[in-house]
């Protein structure tokens, strides 16, 4: 089981290159990401505080359906307006003019965050286990100002003990290992840029200005993000659609990347992209233009039908 | 605040297409009724809270697409169902007799723990088309109560008859099954560090 699923990894990171862009002038401000799906589709961008790694398995899982999925690491700033005009940037640079967000966690507060400025480019959000105010992690933070001077070893220390211990489901804590490992790749200027961002002072969210087309999705487990503050995430939305999932923890992307890829799916179906659509789609019309240039995506398809094979294998 | 823990209960409702499977959810959830056909694609769902026995429930409800070719979210969704829900069409007797594949279609793709106690509910709607029935009551009642007595309700979409009843012993059904999980789940794995036992010099 668990060889089986370092190879999903493994295949992952051999089909999809990750791919930089740096988008600062005197400073290097690199942003790495993942991109696969075809280009014409609105893509669904994946903000996390992690690595851009850790949604794999929704590119293995969406992608051959025909989705476009971009998952992003992006590069260290210390305040949020600094981040948004970083993203609005890094979106520019990759010709894209509306996008769909998900986030979680951190990620998902920056994406509520550039939802505020740039309206107009966002579609919908899906908000995975976040919050919408950081006035709890500002107030609980001893040394905010100082995570920039922190020594590596300190930062990861701070983001491990939010983690979380005890006793877990066999799924939750391999994937907590996962996420471990993964901490490992960051370094430390993105890690001191994660936990500012993180406890930087709240007041950026508006609730009166809420965008309609959003699905937050919840485990009733998780922990790191105290159940208040998810909670008051429905309070700034309350058109939004709440998609609860009984267990999975923190990263339930991974531990139960299954069930959130159907609320995904389900999501951006009523958001204007219908996988049924497509695919009679481009039997009926684009038959043609899927032949002369699908020739990659055939592969990716075939290759990743064996994996979900196996992958049922196991769970039978 | 004491507060209880959270009780998520997921419900699918399952049959042939054209029964009334989304109208049910929306008769329930929104109190809405359209007499308009438009068929379900993959599947959506909806959620409602609603107090059993002084706690508060969050139903999520799944409504799937009865036609074959629109299902194409694959079996994700039926895992962890609390609660199953068979509904036809009283007037259309293929849609009753196609209750026992759906049943088994449902145990085998959810593969619940005790497949004999899974709590099922059976719909039979759109009575208010009252003089085109051709399923009696009778017929469908003996059919449940050969399945291990699955409780049966005769509903209207349209009407809003036995809609919330209905709902209510759905949902009553489900958190018994919820309830009964807490015993028997087993120790998960520790992932703090354990001592490690001194290494012998013997490798394996």
């Amino acid at each position: 089981m668990n060889s089986n699923k370092k190879d999903v990894y493994q295949w992952f990171r051999s089909t999809i290159p990750q791919q930089r862009i740096s988008i600062g002038s005197v400073n290097e401000k690199v942003w790495k990401f993942y991109d696969y799906g075809p280009k014409d589709i609105t893509p669904l961008v994946f903000i996390s505080s992690g690595t851009s790694e850790i949604h794999y398995k929704q590119f293995v899982s969406l992608c051959p359906k025909g989705y476009r999925c971009i998952s992003i690491q992006f590069s260290p700033y210390d305040t949020i307006q600094g981040w948004c005009r970083g993203f609005d940037r890094f979106l520019d640079r990759l010709e894209l003019d509306k996008v769909h967000l998900f986030g979680s966690s951190l990620g998902g507060y920056l994406a509520q965050c550039y939802y505020q400025q740039k309206p107009s480019r966002v579609l919908s959000m899906i908000l995975n286990n976040t919050f919408s105010d950081t006035q709890y992690y500002h107030d609980n933070s001893s040394c905010s100002a100082m995570f920039s001077i922190l020594p590596e070893f300190m930062l990861k220390r701070i983001i491990l003990s939010n983690f979380p211990q005890g006793l877990l489901d066999a799924d939750i804590a391999e994937t907590v290992d996962f996420m471990v490992d993964q901490i490992e790749n960051l370094s430390q200027e993105e890690l001191a840029s994660r936990l500012t961002l993180n406890c930087s002072p709240s007041g950026v969210i508006n609730p009166s200005v809420g965008l309609e087309n959003i699905t937050i999705i919840d485990s009733l487990d998780a922990t790191s993000v105290p159940e208040r503050l998810r909670e008051e995430v429905y309070k700034y939305y309350p058109q939004a659609k709440i998609a609860l999932l009984k267990t999975g923890g923190d990263f339930c992307y991974i531990s139960r990347s299954d069930e959130l890829n159907v609320h995904i799916q389900v999501h951006l179906r009523q958001y204007g992209l219908d996988p049924v659509n497509n695919i009679s789609n481009s039997n009926n019309n684009n038959s043609n233009s899927n032949s002369s240039n699908g020739d990659g995506n055939h592969s990716f398809e075939i290759e990743s039908k064996g994996k979900s094979i196996k992958e049922s294998d196991i769970i039978q | 605040m004491a507060t209880k823990k959270k009780v998520l209960l997921k419900v699918i409702i399952l049959g042939d297409s054209g029964v009334g499977k989304t109208s049910l959810m929306n008769q329930y959830v929104n109190k809405k009724f359209s007499n308009q056909y438009k068929a379900t694609i993959g599947a959506d769902f909806l959620t409602k809270e609603l107090m059993v026995d002084d706690r508060v429930v969050t139903m999520q409800i799944w409504d799937t697409a009865g036609q074959e070719r629109f299902q194409s979210l694959g079996v994700a969704f039926y895992r962890g169902a609390d609660c199953c829900v068979l509904v036809y069409d009283v007037n259309v007797a293929k849609t009753f007799e196609n209750l026992d594949s759906w049943r088994d279609e449902f145990l085998i793709q959810a593969g619940p723990r005790d497949p004999d106690n899974f709590p099922f509910v059976v719909l039979g709607n759109k009575i208010d088309l009252e003089n085109q029935r051709v399923v009696s009551q009778k017929r469908a009642a003996s059919w449940c109560q050969s399945k291990g007595n699955i409780p049966y309700y005769e509903t209207s979409a349209k009407e809003a008859i036995n809609v919330e009843q209905a709902f209510q012993t759905i949902a009553r059904n489900a958190i018994k099954l919820e309830d009964g999980l807490v015993f028997p789940i087993p120790s998960g794995i520790q992932i703090q560090p354990e001592p490690t036992p001194a290494k012998s010099g013997v490798c394996c």
